[in-house]
């Protein structure tokens, strides 16, 4: 599910939920593989559990690893700039285990 | 147990797991170095295997997280209960992240153990995140301090 809202400065903000079908759930590493997308796109790029408004940076590790999640459980990514939607394709393959075009 | 191997909450941190101002040429030399220090506790059944299994993991992809901090981890056998042992470098070493690390945390859990190495590490990551945790344990002046300061965060 998707869905997409006006920014403050007219730029898309882009949500999608997204089911983290990783073995080990978002660990170090495909937390850093969601940070390689955050800092690959020119967008701001947000993560939280998807029954929870507490946010993180996708841009760093220790943000992504503090939110604990686990296997099968379901996240918001959250995009807002230029490369909101792109960014958002990659960050939902890298959470589904799927592979990133980088 | 005995009141001196007392163990309280999670049971990870244990003093003899700990080190500070410790010198270290690189990675590798890091990580054989923390694995000595989770075999002081007793619970490494297997020096070895648990140093492959630490090296294997980090040559899949490196484990620096930023803000000083590297977390190297392992699941394996060769533990017989989940394990946190911390060094404290003289100088930051490259661990392949956004900065060198001078905070070293090593995770060692059995076979199943991924959900206490989830939650160690979410409990680390917040603590990390807002670098009060971090400056504290820079300044911490001895292990046991900084043993108290880990026991804090992890339980």
């Amino acid at each position: 599910m998707t869905g997409a809202s006006g920014g403050a400065d007219g730029t898309d903000v882009i949500e999608r939920l997204v089911t983290v079908s990783l073995e080990g759930g978002l660990h170090a590493r495909p937390a850093s593989r969601l940070v390689e997308v955050a800092r690959g796109h020119d967008c701001d790029l947000e993560l939280g559990r998807a029954r929870s408004d507490e946010r993180v940076r996708a841009d760093s590790i220790l943000a992504i690893t503090s939110l604990g999640i686990g296997p099968d459980v379901r996240v918001r990514v959250i995009a807002s700039g230029a490369d909101a939607e792109p960014a958002v394709e990659a960050a939902t393959a890298a959470l589904e285990g799927g592979e990133v075009d980088e | 147990m005995t009141g001196d191997d007392a163990v309280t909450g999670t049971g990870l941190v244990r003093p003899a797991a700990v080190r500070v101002d410790v010198p270290a040429a690189d990675w590798r030399d890091c990580l054989e170095h923390l694995i000595d220090l989770a075999a002081a506790t007793g619970r490494v059944s297997d020096h070895d295997a648990a140093l492959t299994a630490v090296l294997d993991r980090e040559a899949e992809a490196p484990t620096g997280v930023g803000a000083g901090v590297a977390v190297p981890h392992a699941r394996t056998d060769a533990v017989e209960r989940p394990t946190l042992a911390f060094a404290r470098l003289r100088t930051g070493v490259d661990f392949g992240g956004p900065d060198d690390a001078d905070l070293l945390f090593l995770l060692l859990v059995p076979e199943g153990g991924d959900h206490v190495h989830r939650e160690t590490l979410r409990r680390l990551s917040r603590s990390l995140l807002d670098d009060s945790t971090g400056e504290r344990l820079r300044a911490a002046s001895s292990p046991a301090a900084v043993a108290d300061i880990l026991r804090e965060v992890v339980g």
